[in-house]
């Protein structure tokens, strides 16, 4: 019987009946009928109601317990956007589970996950984790610049990008259906979602201590110990210092305008570089706003990082892997439409590659 | 001409034809049967550069096409016989069309024999997984039986078919795929 999921489907996505209605073309009663399994809608009406809600058909046919579908929230949308965006990124995630399972290229999550309570979670703790990870993943000294791709090729994690507007910045989500997911704001430049995405990792490796039974956003505290991590992760202490130091003894002292090739060095804001400086140099906070405000002003000259596109929704693992399956026949093209966000006739020209892909490139044993 | 025997076109093989100019001609020849799931999409093919929706409604009124749709429980019952994930393969329009064609649950089969004409792989993968593959068709066979030999996209051709019905086929021998005594122990896709 389909009616519960269905039900639970148009929950999470945050609609009424009326609305449901409205937006598809179905009754209100019957969408009752349906929900209560008083009588089953056709496939494109089913066809209809998921894609309304950010599922796949499969979904509704699965049989057992209802999905525990968390998303974790740095700062919720407001409104209606959020349920939105929380049933696309739900959906993304579990199309990239089923790609890497149909294609066999399921990364194991080699992650070092934290034991320690959440009770017991001090900020030594989380720069403590910040180290292991940064070895454990060998990131070097400028750890953001390497942390996206480690983690989605050699971690398993699935990093997504969505507009996250009008307010709401990154979320993460951590589930046996489908491992560990991060979903980045694009509208964010690159150096903040660095930043962002090392947030969202500490959320990850601690979710079995830290999260209850329906948080949408964390408590202060565990955001604290997420910024902690972050800032540790991405600033390593020690390249930092020799970094600061560099530029000192260059120039005779630290100038603000040093600051943005440094905050360029490790590919992070200078925001975030002025935080990390307050910590190592124990600088006042004082000082430390003044700058960021000044430097607010440089940054019309001095911040000469641009990003010519954004990034995009899915990763290219994920549509290197949608090209894959399709190719070996493990998915329609109707679906691999679906799953690259393209229409059907784009998808079916990535099916007439004549086989040139399959050629053996002929090299001799090392 | 009294029209030959009935086939289940999918969504890539009506774009197909229509690129090819020869969808009416077809038509004309064929019994043809459309999922309901596939004449609600929004269906577009390219000439040239332009991009030409592709409206199958007046084909369904004046009656020389006939929609298909299948129950919702026949479409569960069918999909049971695979690992449960395989259903996200298939778009609406192939599941719809496969388990019209091939679900003994299916309470208004088919009133003739009756051949599904795809250009997806995991089509012809699950025939030849069921040992059915005598009811795919390509759509160059199609069209070479009324004598159009023209040249098709690589997904059209016998060869594909005949490929991807081969690769179902061996799979089942190994045990993969569909659930079934026969099959022998069942490592699903």
């Amino acid at each position: 019987m389909i009616g519960e999921r269905l039900r639970f489907a148009r929950e999470k996505r945050g609609l009424t009946l009326n609305q449901v209605a409205d937006l598809s073309a179905i009754g209100s009663s019957s969408l009752s009928d349906f929900e209560n399994d008083k009588r089953q809608p056709k496939l494109a009406q089913l066809q209809a109601l998921a894609k309304l809600y950010g599922r796949s058909e499969a979904f509704f046919f699965q049989e057992g317990t209802l999905p525990a579908e968390q998303v974790l929230w740095r700062q919720r949308p407001v409104g209606d956007v959020a349920s939105a965006i929380e049933s696309q990124f739900v959906q993304l995630c579990e199309q990239y589970h089923n790609l890497e399972l149909w294609c066999a290229e399921r990364v194991a999550a080699d992650l070092p996950v934290s034991t320690t309570p959440a009770e017991s979670f001090t900020y030594s703790t989380a720069e403590e984790l910040a180290h292991r990870v940064r070895k454990a993943l060998n990131l070097g000294d400028c750890p953001a610049r390497a942390l996206r791709s480690v983690l989605e090729e050699s971690c398993g994690v699935k990093i997504f990008h969505l507009p996250v507007e009008p307010t709401g910045t990154a979320a993460c989500s951590r589930s046996d259906a489908y491992g560990m997911a991060v979903l980045l704001n694009t509208n964010n430049r690159r150096w903040r979602r660095n930043f962002d995405l090392a947030h969202e990792l500490f959320h990850l490796l601690t979710w079995q201590a830290f999260r209850g039974q329906s948080d949408a956003t964390a408590p202060p505290l565990e955001e604290k110990l997420a910024d902690a991590f972050a800032s540790a992760l991405v600033l390593p202490t020690d390249a930092v210092q020799a970094a600061v130091e560099e530029k000192r003894q260059a120039a005779g002292k630290l100038n603000r305008s040093a600051l943005f090739d440094i905050a360029r060095e490790f590919d992070v804001s200078v925001e975030a570089l002025l935080w990390k400086l307050k910590k190592v140099y124990n600088r006042t906070e004082e000082a430390t706003r003044a700058d960021i405000e000044a430097c607010k002003q440089l940054a019309k000259t001095y911040e000469t990082r641009k990003e010519e596109q954004p990034p995009p929704v899915r990763p290219e693992r994920f549509n290197a892997l949608v090209l894959k399956a399709l190719q070996r026949g493990e998915l329609s093209t109707g679906r691999a439409a679906e799953y690259l966000g393209i229409s059907r006739r784009e998808a079916m020209k990535l099916e007439e590659l004549d086989g040139a892909q399959d050629a053996e490139v002929a090299i001799s044993p090392a | 001409m009294p029209k030959s025997r009935l086939v289940l076109l999918d969504a890539n093989v009506v774009i197909g034809l229509f690129e090819l100019n020869l969808w009416d001609a077809l038509v004309a020849r064929y019994e043809v049967l459309i999922a309901e799931t596939c004449v609600g999409e929004a269906l577009w093919y390219e000439d040239g550069e332009h991009r030409i929706d592709i409206d199958l409604a007046p084909y369904v009124a004046d009656n020389r096409i006939t929609t298909v749709s299948a129950d919702l429980s026949a479409v569960q019952a069918f999909s049971k016989r695979f690992e449960p994930n395989y259903l996200e393969k298939l778009d609406p329009g192939e599941l719809e069309s496969l388990t019209h064609l091939l679900a003994t649950e299916n309470p208004a089969p088919p009133t003739a024999p009756c051949q599904i004409c795809s250009g997806d792989r995991i089509v012809y993968r699950v025939l030849g997984n069921l040992g059915k593959s005598e009811l795919g068709i390509s759509l160059e066979e199609l069209l070479s039986a009324i004598g159009r030999t023209v040249k098709v996209g690589r997904m059209f051709t016998k060869a594909f078919r005949e490929e991807a019905t081969d690769q179902g086929f061996k799979e089942r021998m190994r045990g993969l795929g569909v659930k079934g005594p026969s099959a022998g122990p069942h490592k699903g896709w």
